[in-house]
């Protein structure tokens, strides 16, 4: 345990907000009402876990029923993307856990830095995710930069562009949208449509945690930025972090029971 | 008569009678030092390569030496990696090893629970077979999308499952703009073989599968065999 004397807080002549807190009336202490707070957001984070575990539980039904149609469509999926993602987010969630570390010490600024660091990699994992995975696989459109273009150069219709050329149209595999879940002409297996549903779902899904968890990043960086945490009172953090580490959690699972299926 | 006083009155708290305050503190307010995080961060990138590297091998494997690998080699071998990385992260990250074990109790109660829904719908799904035969095949339609609406009209021919229909439909937009069926074709497959090739990049193609059947897994890791396997009979009882 660091040694902590609020009296030396750098940086503002008087005490910070964080100095201030008081904690709820109905509570005997503030370790009670941080306690009681972490254990409400535990509560919250199994139905979080349940509510992935559904997801889980319908892959292993269709993969164990359709495992021919599971190898084809997670052909299609590139798994240079998916590890590239997944180490964003292991990333993401270090930084986030130092910025824990950094409010409990009392260093804001870092803890600020290491906000802001896990706020860009929870954009890079959605920017990754929409320009070079959903965007290709429903319209046809490729990013230019992205290295799958490659793959179809014979078939780049020329001036079809979208986003100030940003976008590529391609046809043929492009315009028919590998990832579209009715309209796929190219799949050997009649079943392929059902991996697409549980490939949207489980990545979706995951997909719109990151961005809540992004959005409860900006919140937290901005009160900190208002001296609202210190080393006595940093709830908000802590149960960011949680949510953001959850996030991570399930990805863990989802990369490879996704991108590396044989 | 002798007056009882008690030894330390002064330091009783009524409002804290057990010291609830002062106990529970140290474990609360844990601090992780940033050595133990970035060794942490370094074990699960370790992992992330491994876990990629592990399907890489199983890959190779079969393909040099024409092994014959039961099925659950890849699905084990990636969860196995995955609860280890999991492990990681709740302990040190979400700080589960310092905390109030409460919440590591909740949480495994949460995966206990999970492994029961999972458990008995396979249970319930793979064992139908045993009891009223002709229940043990896959689980139809659905997954053929015979139920749902088309927005671009129903399928050419009755009974035509909706990855012949996305081909009839491409075929004919290939027919409008090359002018015959036979150009058509012949750029169908050419854009086939060219989905294939970018799709599968390193990996085998794989065969054996019809509109009407999907092969059943039969002992070892499906995508990998070239060859088409005759249909082994509804046999998900026997797994």
């Amino acid at each position: 345990m660091t040694t902590l004397d609020p009296h030396s807080h750098a940086g503002t002549g008087s005490a910070a907000r964080w100095m201030k807190y008081v904690h709820g009336h109905h509570w005997r202490t503030q370790t009670e009402e941080f306690d009681g707070c972490k254990l409400g957001f535990w509560l919250f984070l199994t139905t979080e876990v349940l509510l992935f575990g559904g997801i889980f539980c319908a892959y292993a039904i269709f993969r164990t029923l359709y495992p021919q149609a599971w190898a084809e469509g997670s052909h299609a999926l590139n798994w240079k993307i998916g590890a590239f993602n997944t180490a964003v987010l292991l990333i993401s969630s270090y930084t986030m856990a130092a910025s824990i570390y950094s409010i409990q010490t009392n260093q804001q600024k870092r803890a600020q830095m290491n906000l802001i660091v896990t706020f860009i990699c929870g954009l890079l994992f959605v920017g990754i995710k929409f320009a070079l995975e959903y965007v290709p696989k429903w319209s046809g459109y490729f990013l230019v930069w992205d290295p799958a273009l490659h793959h179809h150069t014979a078939s780049i219709v020329e001036g079809k562009t979208a986003l100030f050329g940003l976008f590529q149209f391609v046809d043929g595999y492009g315009g028919k949208r590998p990832g579209a879940l009715f309209d796929h002409p190219f799949a050997v297996d009649p079943h392929v449509p059902l991996w697409w549903a549980v490939y949207y779902c489980g990545t979706a899904i995951h997909a719109a945690h990151v961005l809540i968890g992004m959005a409860l990043i900006a919140r937290v960086y901005f009160k900190s930025r208002k001296g609202d945490y210190g080393p006595t009172y940093y709830a908000g953090v802590e149960i960011t972090g949680l949510y953001w580490h959850l996030v991570d959690l399930i990805w863990i699972f989802l990369f490879p029971l996704l991108y590396l299926v044989h | 008569m002798a007056h009882h006083a008690p030894a330390s009155n002064a330091n009783f708290n009524e409002l804290d009678p057990h010291g609830a305050g002062s106990h529970g503190r140290h474990a609360s307010h844990v601090i992780v030092s940033p050595l133990q995080l970035r060794v942490v961060l370094a074990i699960l990138l370790f992992f992330t390569f491994l876990t990629v590297g592990f399907a890489w091998a199983e890959q190779w494997a079969v393909d040099t030496f024409h092994l014959t690998l039961p099925w659950w080699v890849n699905v084990y071998g990636a969860m196995g990696i995955a609860v280890v990385k999991a492990l990681f992260v709740m302990a040190v990250f979400m700080q589960l090893k310092y905390d109030n074990p409460m919440n590591s109790i909740i949480m495994a109660f949460t995966f206990a629970a999970l492994a029961v829904f999972i458990t008995f719908t396979g249970i319930d799904l793979f064992n139908r077979g045993a009891v009223i035969s002709w229940k043990a095949g896959p689980v139809h339609p659905g997954g053929t999308g015979d139920l749902v609406s088309y927005p671009y009209g129903p399928p050419a021919a009755a009974g035509t499952n909706i990855v012949d229909a996305a081909k009839q439909r491409h075929l004919k937009k290939l027919e409008e703009r090359l002018g015959s069926p036979q150009a058509a074709m012949l750029e169908f497959e050419r854009q086939r073989a060219e989905y294939s090739h970018a799709a599968h990049d390193t990996h085998s193609e794989h065969a054996g599968n019809s509109a009407s059947r999907t092969r059943p897994r039969v002992g070892r890791t499906d995508a990998l065999d070239a060859g088409a396997k005759p249909a082994a009979p509804a046999d998900h009882g026997h797994h």
